[in-house]
């Protein structure tokens, strides 16, 4: 087993300790024994310890016990007491209060009181709440903000559905030219069926430009974009597409 | 001899008795601590009093399931050790042998010849200034590694630190140890 210098430094102690292993120790004073170095730090860690270990204790004065006596038990104000705050006090006196017997009662009497409150108080109604008037106009009220709600419900499912058609890929123009009065089987044609790999190309869509808008920065022709493909157009997920395109992993 | 957990419980019940019984079970080994740290025996007694009054403040926090009651302590006085260094710093210059082991005369000889005493005396005072030479860190690993007896997970305990760390600090601080002492001219024990 080779020892290096920096070897002996490290586990000097452990040495010296007889916390290594008896390989290890065999390697350690071969080194020693040959190194000009490792020798020399030995023996003289060694005989430091000596001296050192060898150290007596030192009597404390005579009177420091004394000293520390009276500082701690001489000075009442301080001592291991156990900490009583100002607001302690009311704590205790509410300890006879603060049972979970007590506070189960508690909560079910102030629950009780509660509800009786309710009914016995007397309400005040006012004479426009029942008239018919007022009735009609809330009824009125209420139908015209559901109808609004409805509305505005169906709507938004139209742009929806919209927006979903016009992303739906199309056939291409040289097989089959796409007429607006084609006939349902020409389009389901066209759009092709599930299970079936067709030479799909993916289409811009369609979008009004904004005056100073490139038809280019749209569909994304730019190096940097992360959701088009080599192609141009938006690659859709699988779940829109129906069918991933060949060699497309989605 | 009452346990010191148990002794603790009793302080913390009012027993005046059992704190006293702490005190003197415990006093020179904190003041052998703070004084091989600080090498000024003015400083050790101050420390000592404040280690003590923290200790009786605080003791309602120690458990006995954390560890013992003396490596609790020692941590205390380790903590007020490193305030004490931070808090002198500025003012620590020269290390000086004047304050050195003041109390060593005091000590009974046990028998020992005149000459030895000096000797011991002597090498005491350097081997106390090779310690002070050391970084702070390494000076209280070898202290509670060497002159505390502290095993490793005490240690690591006690200055919060990994134990590799503990192991890298006792071995770099035994080996400058060993250099300074060279430098000194201390030979061979």
């Amino acid at each position: 087993m080779e020892w290096t210098c920096l070897q002996s430094e490290e586990r000097l102690s452990d040495y010296l300790e007889g916390a290594l292993n008896p390989e290890e120790a065999r390697a350690f004073e071969a080194h020693a024994n040959s190194c000009a170095n490792c020798q020399p730090m030995l023996l003289l860690v060694r005989d430091m310890l000596l001296h050192l270990r060898g150290l007596e204790e030192i009597d404390p004065p005579a009177h420091l016990t004394r000293r520390i006596l009276d500082s701690t038990l001489g000075d009442a104000t301080i001592g291991p007491r156990k900490r009583t705050a100002a607001w302690g006090k009311w704590v205790q006196w509410l300890r006879p209060v603060l049972r979970p017997q007590f506070a189960l009662g508690a909560t079910a009497a102030a629950f009780s009181l509660a509800v009786v409150l309710q009914f016995a108080v007397p309400v005040r109604w006012k004479k426009t709440v029942l008239s018919p008037q007022e009735v009609y106009h809330s009824v009125d009220r209420q139908t015209h903000l559901v109808y609004a709600r409805g509305a505005k419900y169906v709507n938004d499912l139209r742009v929806v559905y919209e927006i979903q058609s016009r992303l739906r890929p199309e056939a291409p123009p040289a097989e089959q030219p796409s007429h607006p009065h084609a006939s349902p089987e020409q389009k389901s044609q066209q759009e092709g069926t599930p299970g079936q790999s067709s030479n799909r190309t993916y289409q811009y869509v369609a979008l009004e430009n904004t005056p100073g808008e490139s038809q280019e920065q749209w569909s994304g022709n730019s190096p940097d974009s992360l959701w088009l493909d080599k192609e141009g157009g938006i690659e859709l997920p699988a779940k829109f597409d129906g069918e991933p395109a060949p060699g497309r992993d989605l | 001899m009452e346990p010191d957990a148990q002794l603790v419980q009793h302080c913390l019940q009012g027993d005046t008795a059992a704190w006293e019984e702490l005190v003197h079970r415990h006093t020179r080994r904190v003041y052998n601590q703070c004084y091989r740290f600080t090498g000024r025996g003015s400083d050790a007694e101050d420390l000592s009093q404040e280690v003590f009054l923290r200790v009786y403040r605080t003791l309602a926090s120690y458990q006995s399931v954390q560890g013992a009651f003396a490596t609790w302590l020692t941590r205390v006085t380790r903590n007020l050790l490193v305030d004490y260094y931070r808090r002198t710093r500025r003012d620590r210059l020269t290390d000086s042998l004047d304050d050195a082991l003041p109390y060593v005369e005091a000590k009974p000889s046990g028998g020992r010849s005149p000459e030895k005493l000096a000797l011991g005396a002597e090498l005491s005072a350097q081997v106390q200034a090779a310690l002070m030479k050391l970084s702070p860190d390494l000076r209280e690993a070898v202290i509670l590694r060497d002159l505390q007896g502290l095993e490793y997970a005490e240690i690591q305990h006690v200055m919060d630190v990994p134990e590799g760390t503990v192991k890298s600090r006792i071995n770099r601080g035994r080996i400058e140890m060993a250099k300074v002492l060279t430098e000194m001219g201390v030979g061979p024990a």
